[in-house]
């Protein structure tokens, strides 16, 4: 497998995952706030920031396109019903998202009755022609094995390997200590590399 | 010790997430290296995961909807304030509140009284679909019969015969017989397929000023086929009932079957369903399926059976595809790269840079039909198989030459036993016509919709389709009529009853394709008749392996051309090409196309 990393695969990605307008944490803040007010062009927009990152979350997990867009819509409704509750953590708002995200995911997920246990790897629907170039049996079979790993590990390599998440942010949005996440982290990639071994 | 591992381990991936290469990372933790080395490049695999996006479509999509709902929910909040004088977020836990009593209040009904089961399929869920209902301003079914009879029942009337084209209103029930199917085609291009012996009942078609669609059906008996476009507003609505529990489904590919006792079985092909029979829920991802008992919960979710065979269809850009099955319906992209799907459990699927791929599984006997359209002058390789049980029962493969906007038919027939396919013989390859073989009904205009159009090469899985005519050709606006399911035979405006020049003439013709086996009486290769409506234009007739190769098509013009076969002398066989066209019109043959099809096994 060809492996690139973590710093130039981000330089080959930004353009196609930057958002059209890149947002400070104050300006995210105030968002929140005025989201909370009512706005909906400041929730828009907070859409915008961060719709790709939650789409690419659920997609690593449910690994079909159509499913992971339906429970991105639902996170969003979920998030603007819910803004009030993000009231004094609006520096937080992100892991606050992903939390809501990972919440609806598990129950999403508990409610298919693990589908996504069965070993088939589905290809991936590469919407973009910018990803097209990563579709390749090494790929998939790696998603595969992701997608199969223990729930807390999969959102760990997730959050920290294809997310770029550090351990304080992945620990507030998993409930742990950065101690936590370091353990949960080893034991993640053990378990991954011990099933890439077993192909 | 396993807590300085752990460190160890993180300090190198930040050192890796800096862009350090891992002998570097190694270098500072010589003692650990052992433990380390795997696990990082375990990590570096995983680093190299690309960052996928939502395509553009959903992003634009999805922000609207969610946008509109916002909006809505927002006008919904000031006019519960203006009357009670409660804060916005008080209105919208009344309003949610409401909802739930709305939804339970159904269950209510439904479940205790018939045991019904509710399929209901929905883009997103809107309370204002429930509490503000407006006005109706576009709703619409259109039948169209692909064979046998098929009774409609309007509301407190008899049954009479349906007719192709008819438009049907709530209240209407529609049963096919044992020899019948026949397609719902509604206002948002939503389609539902019915199999021989099924009986449903339209209960609510709805489009409303807030843009959100209501389409409610009733199955009683038999199975469906649906595909349903994905909504474009939150608060639309998409149900099916059918007479066992109640299901969810999100999704727009699945069969819905529904026996003698009411049990239901519910077999997602694309997308999302969800079942709930007796307050319990099963979601079904593609490729699962539950069965629910009268009465009972839905089983499990279990993967749905391979099909034992099926027919797979590879076409490369610049043409786009559809097959027509015996029956008359329809998958694949038509023009403008529009999509339909009226095959049961048919997929169609389409990479980036322009793969095609149709799968119809479990074929039945009778005649295929592949319609070859060119989006760009060029030449296009497809690839057609039949698969029994894993093995390749039939493959037939070619590169024809097309024109914009023209194309080809490739009639293939197939005999199946036991639900194998057993044979296969090309009856007929011709060029494509201007009004299409496919069968499909130009909906209505859904007032500030665009779903349904979306060019090809957009995106990677279906294509939505069938749609309100944004972005329809005026080729296209014609050909999805009602009633002409034109089977190969092509109407032309233009054109006096040509008869087509064939030279059989080995060597011509673009692409040479792999030879294998070929059916009996096309070994014999003696007077093969192909079909063509060629008008007045040579076509070269390759004759290789006395099959249906056909080389390229001279650019002759001009009328009451007489038919002039010239047989392979090398070959010694005379495969014919059978003018059949008598009528006027545009000649696609005369657009320099080239073909030949080599059946390779």
């Amino acid at each position: 497998m060809s492996v690139i990393c973590n710093k130039v695969r981000e330089e080959k990605t930004a353009q196609a995952t930057a958002p059209a307008k890149a947002y400070n944490q104050f300006e995210i803040t105030a968002l929140v706030e005025e989201a909370d007010g009512g706005n909906f062009t400041a929730f828009g927009d907070l859409y915008s920031i961060y719709l790709d990152q939650i789409y690419r979350y659920i997609f690593y997990q449910v690994k079909d396109k159509m499913t992971a867009e339906d429970i991105t819509e639902e996170v969003f409704i979920k998030a603007w019903k819910a803004i009030g509750s993000c009231k004094g953590k609006e520096k937080t708002f992100s892991s606050w998202l992903y939390r809501i995200a990972h919440n609806h995911l598990i129950n999403t997920l508990r409610s298919m009755k693990k589908f996504i246990s069965i070993e088939k790897v589905d290809l991936v629907d590469f919407a973009d022609p910018k990803q097209k170039i990563e579709t390749n049996a090494d790929y998939q079979e790696l998603l595969g094995k992701i997608t199969c790993l223990p729930q807390n590990q999969k959102q760990v390599i997730i959050l920290k390997f294809i997310e770029g998440l550090d351990n304080r942010e992945i620990g507030k949005i998993m409930g742990k200590s950065e101690g936590a996440i370091r353990v949960l982290q080893m034991r993640a990639l053990a378990t991954l590399r011990q099933k890439m071994g077993e192909t | 010790m396993r807590t300085k591992l752990t460190k160890a381990l993180d300090e190198c991936l930040a050192m890796m997430s800096e862009g350090e290469s891992i002998d570097a990372c190694l270098a500072q933790h010589e003692n650990d290296r052992k433990q380390l080395e795997p696990l990082l490049n375990t990590a570096l695999s995983v680093f190299s995961l690309p960052r996928i996006v939502p395509s553009d479509k959903f992003k634009e999509t999805a922000g609207e909807r969610l946008i509109a709902r916002l909006h809505r929910e927002a006008n919904q909040a000031k006019s519960v304030e203006l009357k009670q004088g409660t804060s916005l977020l008080d209105d919208l836990a009344i309003t949610m509140q409401r909802l739930w009593q709305a939804v339970t209040g159904v269950k209510k009904v439904v479940v205790p009284v018939a045991f019904c089961l509710l399929i209901i399929i929905v883009a997103s869920f809107s309370a204002s679909n429930f509490l503000s209902p407006s006005p109706a301003l576009a709703s619409g079914c259109t039948l169209s019969i692909f064979s046998g009879s098929v009774e409609v029942q309007v509301p407190e009337g008899n049954g009479k015969q349906g007719a192709d084209g008819m438009t049907l209103d709530i209240g209407t029930r529609v049963r096919t017989a044992s020899d019948a199917s026949a397609l719902l085609t509604f206002f948002d291009g939503s389609t539902l397929k019915l199999e021989p012996g099924t009986d449903i009942e339209i209960q609510q078609l709805k489009y409303d000023e807030e843009k959100s669609i209501t389409i409610v059906l009733k199955q009683w008996m038999g199975r469906t086929w649906s595909r349903v476009e994905k909504m474009a507003d939150a608060g639309s609505h998409y149900e099916i009932e059918t007479p066992s529990a109640c299901a969810v489904v999100r999704g727009t590919l699945f069969t819905t079957e529904v026996d003698a006792t009411g049990a239901t079985t519910v077999a997602t092909t694309q997308g999302l369903v969800s079942v709930v029979a007796q307050g319990e829920e099963v979601y079904l991802p593609a490729d699962q399926q539950t069965h629910v008992e009268s009465g009972a919960a839905p089983a499990q979710s279990f993967a749905s059976p391979r099909p034992t065979s099926e027919i797979i269809i590879n076409i490369d850009a610049p043409a786009i595809g559809s097959v027509i099955d015996p029956t008359g319906a329809s998958t694949g992209l038509i023009q403008g790269g529009l999509s339909i799907n009226q095959i049961s459990g048919s997929r169609s699927l389409s990479s980036p840079e322009g793969k095609q791929v149709i799968t119809i599984p479990q074929p039945q006997s009778g005649e295929y039909t592949i319609a070859l359209r060119y989006l760009t002058d060029g030449v296009a390789n497809f690839n057609i198989q039949g698969m029994s049980d894993g093995d390749v029962a039939f493959e037939y493969a070619g590169n024809y030459e097309g024109l914009n906007e023209n194309g080809w038919l490739i009639h293939i027939k197939v005999h199946v036993e036991n639900g194998r396919v057993i044979d296969s013989q090309v009856s007929e390859v011709g060029p494509l016509g201007v009004e299409g073989p496919e069968k499909i009904v130009k909906t209505e205009s859904v007032k500030g919709r665009t779903v349904s159009v979306e060019p090809i090469g957009q995106n990677g899985d279906e294509k939505s389709g069938q749609d309100s005519g944004a972005g329809l050709s005026q080729d296209a606006a014609q050909s999805q009529g009602n009633s002409d399911l034109s089977q190969g035979k092509i109407d032309r405006e233009q054109g006096n009853n040509d008869q087509g020049q064939v030279n059989s003439d080995l060597g011509k013709g673009i692409g040479d394709l792999s030879q294998g086996q070929v059916n009996s009486d096309q070994s014999q290769g003696n007077s093969d008749q192909i079909q063509g409506n060629n008008q007045g234009k040579g076509i070269d007739v390759q004759s290789q392996g006395n099959d249906l190769s056909q080389g390229k098509i001279d650019r002759e013009q001009g009328n009451n051309d007489q038919g002039q076969v010239n047989n392979d002398q090398s070959q010694g066989k005379s495969d014919q090409i059978k003018g059949n066209d008598k009528d006027k019109g545009k000649d696609i043959s005369d657009q320099g196309m080239n073909k030949e099809l080599v059946k390779s096994k």
